[in-house]
């Protein structure tokens, strides 16, 4: 991988990017429609797809917060085109590492002493990069280790990024300026907890140590006492990422089982711990040689209040929308409509958000559920498309839905989508189960 | 047994010398972060010590000079400290470079007060203050034997005329480096490091084969073709 030549990081260096990406879309249109006076036929698709192309340059230059947000937007599958997709995951993976040198300074300053000082070995050059760090791989006394460390400088950067960001997305991805400013608080709070390793490094063990009772999950062991604010080191953990895993041509019992893991981890921590680690895109699953799921990276952990978990899953039971039910003071109170609204807005919204409902709750309305389905995600991603064009959607002037259920939605929408990648049928009925009775 | 025990006895009239000597940075820097000044003469300062006079002229012959020795010392400890670092030998002429920054910053930490006061009233930094005039020569010399080892594996570029200046390029960059850390206000002077990581790899990437390289080569090709 080449080391990195520039960062961009002052704020005004940042807003350029993004405003040369701004302009750069502004052209494709410009583009895209005078094409389109000669052929009519020319589709919407490659149009997204040169969009996406410069705003993944764009971001891919910019490390940290951008990024992550990239990957969030990229994990809301069913607000962006399809063209967005492919080149929004592979933001996931890649970032240029820093030079060798910091990380000795790194290391110095929490340790006073080098990584050679250390550890028996430890590689000179990154072996992975995370999203505001990277992973170098390291031996002590027989085992190996993957050693984390965070880019410098990154929580300063968290909030001045969020602010450019903000007026980009919220042209970019439909999303209305009073509705992004309640997403971006809690995302920023969020990506703030991120660059706290200490706490990552807590959760870490705790969350782990509460989920080792589920079969077929693999956490590896980490080691605070060689872990500092920057630095987080934990065992290696030997296998493949999904992608990679799927190409060898898995059975069908072996993908439901991973399946089985993977929802049962997130059942248990949703219904049980009511603190879920709301981070789930590939990046951060290895299957190892074992056939076990590996669990790497609780950097982004949300805690869910008690009301909105109340609330919440009482959308996700099978009798919902059905009769006697006061749907509509639930919905009041998880803020899907508000008092506000005008009677047409309300009936319009009671009906878009029982639609959603009914759709994103199927999986837990039967014993076991097919992610292998794929017209189910299609009939997903149609209907995002058709509220994201909804005229009614984009210019109301309130802000829908709990900000507490971003991070909640979208580790279902994670979970959904690796699940749909696994082709995996999956028991459903955990936890919720136990809640209706 | 003998050598020994003389060994020793050398060893410690060199501590008390040295010992001294720290003793007279350590007053002068004291006074002048307390009194935000330097001392009115050799003569005050070491009778408001009680020393004799002469024993500051053993060492120093003036206050600059003094202030030269501290600033060649901070360089003096940085190198002795990269060579501690096991792998620094392996280095690229980038990463020692860029471990050099580290360092010296690390070392500057430990007086941060005094370099704060002393490069406080740098206005033009361009401008190499007298009491770093000894550090720059020593600067200049480490660079030259970084940028050599850089040229001999062609991670450095030799061009005419401006590989000669490289050196003082980099003793500017070293300037600009301390004078931001100076003014740097974030946590545990991390902009810094950033800083450092950005302006080496700047320099590395204007001092290896770049576009220029190539516009020149073609430029030079278009000429030598058209004048055949």
């Amino acid at each position: 991988m080449k080391e990195q030549s520039k960062i961009p990081t002052s704020k005004v260096q940042r807003a350029t990017k993004f405003i040369s990406t701004g302009a750069k879309v502004g052209g494709n249109y410009i583009r895209h429609y005078s094409k389109k006076l000669f052929d009519a036929d020319l589709s919407k698709d490659e149009l997204d797809k040169s969009n996406a192309e410069d705003i993944y340059e764009s971001l891919s230059q910019l490390k940290g917060s951008a990024l992550k947000v990239a990957q969030m937007l990229s994990m809301d599958k069913n607000v962006l085109p399809s063209a967005y997709q492919e080149k929004f995951t592979m933001a996931q993976y890649s970032a240029p590492p820093l030079s060798y040198p910091l990380v000795v300074k790194t290391f110095k300053k929490y340790f006073e002493k080098s990584p050679a000082d250390i550890f028996d070995t430890f590689t000179k050059n990154a072996i992975n990069a995370a999203s505001i760090g990277q992973v170098h791989q390291a031996t002590l006394e027989g085992k190996k280790l993957a050693v984390k460390i965070q880019y410098p400088g990154v929580a300063d950067s968290v909030s001045a990024d969020l602010k450019i960001v903000k007026p980009m997305a919220s042209t970019l991805f439909k999303i209305s300026p009073k509705d992004l400013d309640r997403f971006v608080a809690e995302v920023e709070g969020k990506l703030l907890e991120e660059t706290d390793y200490n706490l990552e490094i807590e959760r870490s063990i705790m969350l782990s140590g509460a989920c080792s009772h589920i079969p077929g999950l693999h956490f590896p062991k980490y080691y605070p006492e060689l872990s500092a604010e920057r630095v987080i080191v934990m065992d290696w953990v030997e296998g493949s990422h999904l992608k990679d895993f799927l190409k060898t041509g898995p059975s069908q019992a072996l993908r439901n089982r991973l399946g089985q893991s993977l929802w049962d981890f997130y059942d248990h921590q949703m219904h049980v711990l009511k603190q879920v680690h709301a981070d789930p895109h590939p990046g951060n699953f290895i299957i190892t040689k074992e056939e076990q799921l590996g669990i790497i990276d609780f950097g982004c952990v949300k805690v869910i209040p008690e009301d909105f978990y109340n609330d919440y899953f009482k959308l996700m039971r099978r009798d919902i929308l059905g009769e006697g039910q006061d749907i509509e003071k639930l919905f009041y109170d998880l803020e899907f409509i508000t008092r506000n609204d005008s009677e047409a807005e309300k009936v319009l919204f009671m009906e878009v958000f029982k639609e959603m409902i009914d759709l994103l709750g199927k999986p837990f309305h039967s014993e076991s559920f097919d992610f292998g389905d794929d017209t189910y995600f299609n009939k997903i991603y149609a209907m995002g498309d058709r509220i994201s064009n909804m005229k009614e959607f984009r210019n109301s002037k309130s802000a829908r839905g709990s900000q507490h259920g971003l991070y909640i939605n979208r580790t279902y929408f994670g979970l959904y989508n690796i699940l749909n990648e696994l082709k995996a049928e999956v028991n459903t009925q955990g936890h919720l189960q136990i809640m209706e009775a | 047994m003998e050598n020994t025990k003389t060994t020793t006895k050398k060893a410690s009239i060199k501590t008390d010398r040295t010992d001294k000597k720290q003793a007279i940075v350590k007053a002068y820097m004291e006074y002048v972060l307390t009194e935000g000044r330097p001392p009115a003469s050799v003569f005050l300062f070491t009778k408001e010590n009680k020393w004799k006079e002469e024993v500051f002229y053993t060492y120093f012959a003036s206050f600059n000079a003094l202030e030269k020795e501290v600033w060649n010392t901070f360089f003096e400890n940085t190198v002795k400290n990269l060579h501690e670092e096991e792998l620094y030998e392996g280095y690229s002429a980038r990463e020692k470079l860029l471990a050099f920054y580290y360092t010296f910053i690390e070392e500057l930490k430990k007086n941060r007060s005094y370099v704060t006061y002393a490069v406080h009233p740098m206005k033009k930094p361009e401008i190499t203050p007298s009491y770093m005039k000894r550090l720059k020569t020593s600067f200049i010399t480490y660079a030259n034997t970084v940028l050599n080892e850089g040229m001999a594996t062609e991670e450095v570029l030799q061009r005419p005329y401006i590989s000669k200046k490289y050196g003082d390029a980099l003793w500017m960059q070293l300037l600009f480096i301390v004078d931001y850390w100076v003014k740097d206000e974030s946590a545990a002077f991390e902009q810094t490091d950033v800083a450092i990581e950005k302006a080496v790899n700047l320099a590395f990437d204007l001092m290896g084969k770049s576009l220029l390289d190539s516009a020149v080569d073609f430029a030079k090709f278009l000429y030598q073709s058209r004048t055949n």
